[in-house]
This record gives structure tokens, sequence and C-alpha cells, in this order.
């Protein structure tokens, strides 16, 4: 066995200052003389499709295309950066009203111009916020949007929210020109860095450069072509090597380690990405009502094998069983990891000393690598006499078919599926727990009713620190409980030609800054 | 007897076929005795090259892969050869019926095989799994269903030759009813054709799953499948290409025995003219 002693661990840590210190001489210099070049087209192929239904009327609407996209178009107040911080776009203030966190009052930027030449005000963010609280569950929490001047803005939200400004960066946030709840942001017209050319849903989407973008100088890029191949993996690859495409969007690890080597291509990972959620429905009758199965369960699941198989081991992370991802600073992991013997303890205490028949668990491909992901989830759990079925739904129509019309008194109820979800901040995400929502299984008891309450207090908690503590509890509350699991996530990835420059992926893939993107 | 094995003896397409057939029928039927490895077991790391200890190396998942392969026809041949005989049972009586009865009957099945005949088959089984659900009953179903309107189509030009016979005649004259003239005088004289329709129908159904599980909608993984196989190595082509090679060998090799086979057994059968009309 090999040793380090003292004087080699200096000499390696001389070695590496040096190369480092060349490294920012040479190498730093080349990359800051290179100079951005302004045109050029950037053509890629996304993975992901929107699960809404688009027709000729709606496919320019944000909540139509392709989140990923979004922002390309439309400009959110807030923006969120690849650690999962918050930043203001085009609002150039947000601040609570009062120490109730209830009420925010936001100013907008002046002079930005919508792709139509008229200037975005306050009347329109207040417009397109009363449409987002219907529409979209995040904003639902805002009861009341009023307009405190030529550029501010006034939320009333339900409840105390200290991560209110996450709210508004999100894709489902955009401000769109103001027009009736029933046309507004049909026009596709938005204040972001590329206008639409053309739409077709789920197919493809052409934009071009906005010259007015309101930040000066941006975007660099003349137009922008997106090709949507969701579940054609091999298809946007073959495209990415003949150069049809300059890039591929959210690859399967596996699959962009066949470019690891090549001079031509470049693997960007961002540091998250998605995670997969099993619902665990608990209706009557429904296994999951007992919460020793739901702990055997997870204590049955190989998650590093997951991480091994489904994310070459380098791309993936082990989930807690709560929505945060694990770059997050209040991400606690899941104490004592698999225990085997554990969960056949605990389901025999359940009574089910000879293993227990979960029946059949949903998944669709939603990316690239859920086929392998739940094949070694069903066969992991096997060891605990864990069985249970897999089957795949294609993706059309996987919502409704996941989720149901979740009316138990019709005897409807959502089924034991999947679906991924992606990085957000700790207010959104521990919030998707709630026994309201689909991917709790509609989680209740005393101690869902004090993780709410957990829950409501950090939500008035200013104090970032403070926060941290209690999304720690109520990480325990779910390690404890497991309404849910999610065993495994893994990194965004993107395989990109080297022409294409200043393109770092994000864990929320609706976040890229594409006006930065220039090509060489 | 001795005459058709004498003139099977000189078909060595035939003969190359029924041994590929004979093959794949064996190994199918042993494969859960002689695979080394449990299939669905994770025993390794992920795409493992081939060794002493596994012979085609590990799958994406780190199964043995001669295993898989070895169990990969077994759900795709069973599923192939029930549709193929609901086709060439439920196509041959329909077709029969059919010519018997004519009139309003016979244009209603004919148009309603004019029309499926319309619709590609891939389309209308994908229709039926995702309608439906992906179990193995309703994809054996639905191309069982599917392929007996080209069996209807063949049976009943045959129905209606055979129609014309004096036995047939003789049954009518003495009073039997229509469901015993074509169980009883009918049926037996085309079963050779039925012979050859079930092979043929077979032959395509086998395709037709491979397909569908390369697709997502057919049998569902873990369960090992030849097309399931294909889809998952295809990540791997560049660097592991055998994990792609194999399976579509498999398949092509099966397909390829069954359509050799059938084609000599219906030219010993004297059936080349119906063989052509059922291979369009």
């Amino acid at each position: 066995m090999s040793t380090i002693n003292r004087r080699d661990l200096l000499k390696a840590g001389a070695g590496a200052a040096l190369l480092s210190a060349l490294d920012a001489a040479f190498l730093g210099d080349a990359i800051a003389q290179e100079q951005p070049k302004r045109g050029g087209t950037l053509s890629y192929a996304q993975l992901s499709a929107n699960r809404r239904s688009a027709g000729p009327n709606n496919s320019r609407h944000p909540y139509f295309i392709v989140d990923a996209n979004t922002k390309q178009i439309w400009s959110t107040p807030t923006w969120v950066n690849p650690e999962l911080g918050l930043e203001l776009e085009i609002a150039t203030k947000l601040e609570p009203a009062d120490g109730s966190l209830k009420v925010w009052d936001m100013t907008l930027r002046e002079g930005v111009m919508f792709h139509d030449m008229t200037e975005m005000t306050a009347a329109d963010a207040v417009a397109s916020f009363n449409y987002h609280r219907q529409n979209a569950p995040f904003a639902r929490q805002i009861t009341k949007v009023e307009q405190i001047g030529k550029y501010a803005v006034r939320f009333t939200l339900e409840a105390g929210n200290a991560e209110f400004g996450y709210v508004l960066a999100e894709y489902n946030s955009p401000i769109m020109k103001a027009a009736p709840l029933e046309t507004i942001g049909l026009d596709g017209i938005g204040t972001g860095a590329f206008k639409i050319v053309q739409s077709d849903p789920n197919r493809l989407m052409i934009l071009e450069r906005f010259e007015s973008y309101w930040r000066k100088g941006l975007p660099h890029l003349d137009r922008i072509e997106i090709h949507n191949r969701e579940g054609q993996q091999e298809s946007a690859l073959n495209g990415l090597r003949s150069g049809q495409f300059d890039a591929v969007m959210n690859i399967d690890g596996r699959a962009a380690l066949q470019f690891q080597n090549d001079p031509n291509f470049e693997i960007e990972t961002a540091r998250g990405g998605y995670s997969f959620v099993i619902q665990l429905p608990k209706h009557p009758g429904s296994p999951f009502l007992d919460k020793r199965v739901r702990q055997a369960f997870a204590y049955a699941i190989d998650r590093e094998a997951i991480v091994r198989v489904a994310y070459s081991g380098r791309f993936g992370w082990i989930g807690n069983d709560s929505h945060l991802m694990v770059t997050d600073a209040a991400f606690v992991p899941r104490a004592g990891g698999r225990d085997v013997a554990k969960a056949k303890q605990l389901l025999a205490e359940a009574g089910h000393p000879n293993g227990i028949n979960l029946g059949t668990l949903y998944w669709s491909p939603q990316l690239p690598e859920a086929g392998r992901y739940f094949q070694v989830l069903q066969q992991s759990v096997k060891d605990a006499g864990i069985t249970l079925t897999i089957e795949e739904r294609p993706n059309d129509g996987y919502i409704q078919f996941r989720t149901g019309d979740n009316d138990l008194s019709k005897g409807n109820f959502h089924k034991f599926a999947m679906t991924a979800v992606g990085s957000r901040n700790p207010g959104i995400s521990l919030f998707r727990m709630r026994a309201a929502f689909v991917e709790s299984g509609h989680w209740r008891g005393p101690e869902h009713d004090k993780y709410l309450a957990l829950y409501n207090q950090a939500m008035v908690t200013p104090d970032a620190a403070k926060r941290k503590a209690i999304y720690a509890e109520m990480q325990a509350i779910l390690h404890e409980e497991v309404p849910a699991i999610l065993p495994a996530g893994g990194n965004t990835l993107m395989v990109k030609r080297k022409h294409m420059r200043n393109m770092p992926y994000h864990p929320q893939i609706w976040s890229i800054r594409y006006e930065e993107i220039w090509r060489a | 007897m001795t005459l058709f094995f004498r003139r099977l003896v000189r078909r060595p397409l035939t003969l190359f076929g029924l041994v590929l057939v004979g093959l794949h029928l064996l190994v199918a039927l042993v494969a859960p005795w002689i695979t080394p490895y449990d299939p669905l077991k994770l025993l390794d790391a992920p795409l493992e090259p081939p060794t002493e200890a596994y012979w085609l190396g590990t799958d994406e998942l780190g199964r043995d892969f001669f295993s898989r392969l070895l169990l990969g026809g077994q759900i795709s041949i069973i599923a192939a050869a029930c549709a193929g005989l609901i086709a060439a049972i439920g196509g041959g009586l329909l077709g029969l019926a059919s010519a018997y009865h004519r009139g309003l009957f016979d244009d209603v099945v004919s148009r309603l095989v004019e029309m499926k005949l319309s619709i590609p088959s891939i389309l209308l089984v994908s229709l039926f799994v995702t309608g439906f659900g992906q179990s193995l009953a309703v994809l054996v179903l639905t191309m069982g269903l599917i392929y007996m309107m080209g069996v209807i189509r063949t049976s009943r030009a045959m129905g209606l030759v055979i129609l014309e016979q004096g036995y047939v005649k003789a049954a009518q004259l003495r009073g039997e009813s229509s469901f015993a003239i074509i169980l009883r005088e009918m049926l037996p004289n085309i079963l050779d054709l039925l012979t050859v329709e079930f092979a043929l129908r077979t032959s395509s159904a086998l395709l037709l799953v491979s397909a569908l599980s390369f697709l997502g909608l057919g049998v569902s993984p873990p369960t090992p499948d030849w097309g399931l196989m294909i889809q998952s190595g295809l990540q791997s082509i560049r660097s592991e290409p055998w994990l792609v090679l194999a399976p579509s060998l498999c398949i092509s090799s099966l397909v390829i025995g069954i359509n050799f086979a059938t084609e000599g057994v219906a030219g010993l059968l004297g059936l080349e003219a119906a063989r052509g009309a059922t291979g369009k």
C-alpha cells in the first residue's frame, strides 16, 4: 500500500500551485483575449417537450412552448444563477413591504422594450401576474397584484414567503404584454433577447436577435434554431455528429461519454439538475398507507447502484427523499444508507414476513436514463423481498395518466408512478411534499401537519441561516415518514461543438443565458 | 411422405431455414436451464467487454449479456406464434365464411379487410397498446387481429374455388348446416395454405414485436427481449457494437429461417401461387 508523507504532500502542493499559476498566466490570458463575436446561428436539439397540447392559437404562448426556451423570448423579474442563488433581472428592486413577508414591492427596470417596440411598464407586470396566479402552480400564492407606480408593482401573498423572489424567476413567471386574460401571451411578444420567427410546438422553433434587448450589446447570436428530439437521443446525437446541430441539451450521461475524447466536442455539466420522484399513493387499501412499508422501500433501494449504473457514477447523486438537490446548502443526507436487513424487519413488523408485492410502478422516458434507473431500482429492492413490476408509458398524456383526476370520492386516485422534477430553492422544493400535492401521495397525519407548520415558520423567517435549520428539521420528518421516494438525481448535461463559446450549463435548463453565447 | 423428404433434401435453402428455426426453438425451449447467470441480476460493472466469465460481456446495467440473449427470443417467439395462430385460424374461418355466405356478410368483411390493409400495422398496434395497456395479451390479440386480415383474403379466394367442388355441393344437398360445411368440408382443404400463412404471419409478427419493443411499446424491461436489447444497446453502438449486433443477428436469422422454410414447404405443397398472394 502506498503512503503519502508531508514532503510528498508539499511537493504536490507546490507543483499544483505552479501549474495553476501557469494556467492563469497563459491559458487565462488566451481566453481573456478572445473577444465574443457577433452573428451566426446556434442550432440545437433538446430532448424535452412541453406536456401541454398546443394548437394554432397558442403555439406562441409562453405556457405552450418548451419551458427551457421561455426565457430566450420573455424576461422574468428575477433570475436564478447556476449556484441557485437569486439575482435581479428586469426588476431593479424587490423587497418585502413589512416584516410579515406577505407584501412585496418590486420596481421594474426602465426603458425595457417589448419586441413590438413598446415600453414595458408595471401595467404589463400586473396583467401578466394576474394570469400567472390563476394558471401557474407556484404563483397561486399571489392573492393580489397591483400597480403602485409606472414601474412599481406590489404583490400580496396568501402567507409570508421569505423566498418569494424565486417564484418570480420561474419559467411560468414571464412578463408578457398587457392584454385581457383570455388573450395575454398569445402574440408571443416578450422582452427577451430573441423574438419568435417560427413556432411549431414540440418540433421546431426559430428565433432571431432582438436589436433593442435591454442588456446592451447582447445577444451575440443572430439566430437560434431549436429542434425537438424528445425520446430520440440517438437521432439528436447523429445530428450533432453530422453538423446539423451545434449542441444537444439534456443528454444522458452514458451517451455523453462517447464524446469525451473527441476534440470537436465539449461536455458541459451543471452542478445539479433533475431527480425522479416516486409518488406513493395512500388511498384506502394501498400498502403505502403503512409507514413501515414506505420506510422498508426506502431502505431497500440501492441508491449507489442507481448512481453507478444510471449516471455512470459521475453525473448523479444520492437523493434524500426530499425534492432538494444535493448541492443545495440546505440538503441533509439520509442517515444510515441502504439497509436490507432493516427493510426486511420493517416489512415483517408490517405483517409481510415473506415480502410484499407493491404492484406496478409506471414510468415514462422523460429523461433518457429513466429505463436504466428503474430497472436497477426494481432489481435492488428484490433483496429485501419487495417485488414490483415496472411499466413504461408514453410521454404523451403521461401527466393525466399519472395523476388521474385525483378524486378519491369517485374512486380515482393517482398512480404508483414516477415523474422528473427540476432543481429549485428549498422554499419551492420542500413545499412540494404538502398533502394537497400529488407528488406527496397526499400524505396526511400529525407529522404532515408538523411539517407544514415548520414550512410556514420558515417562510416568515427572513434570516437564511435560521431557515436552513428549519429545513433540516423538515427533512428529518421526511426521512422518518417517507411520503414519497426520491432515490437519486442527475446533473443536467449538454454536449456541444467547441465553436460555441460561453455556453455553460445550468441546473435549471430554463435559466441558461442564451444571450451571452457566441459562435467562434 | 418419403417423396416429400426426398424433395426437401433437394432444396438446401429450405433445409437451412428449417435448421435455423429448429435451433432457435430449441434454444428458446431450454434457455432457462442453460443460461450461465440470472438474466435479471446485476452482476458486475456495466458494459464489461467479453471475458471468460461473461462470454458476451455485460449490458448497460451490468447483467450477463449472453444469458439475456439466450432468453431474449422466448417471449417474442411465443407472442409471434400465438398471434400467427390466431391470425391463421380466425382468418381462415372468417375467409371461408365470407366465401360461403357472400352477400352482405361478405361485403362487410371484405370492406373491413380493405380498411385495415390501408393502415400500417405498427400504427394500429401502437394505438391499441397505448389505449389498452402494455401487456402481452393485448399485444398478441392485436397482432392476431391485424394479421388476420391478410389471411381472410387468401382463404376467401381459396374458399370460392372449393365452394364449386362436388363434395361441398353434396354436403349442401344433404342439408348440412353452413357451419358444418365450412368446418368439415372446406377447412381441411385449406389447411396447407393456413400452415404457410401461419408461418408467414409468425415471421412478420416476430419483426413487429421486436420493432415495438425497440420503440418502448412491446415487451417491458427488465424482461430479456431482442428488440429491447437493441434499443438499449444503441447508445453504446460505437464502443460495444456487439450489444446491438448480437440481438439483431438473432432476429434476422430467425426471420430468414422462417421465410426460407416457409418458401420451401409452400413449394413442396404446390402453393407457390398462394404464397405469392400472401407475401404481399
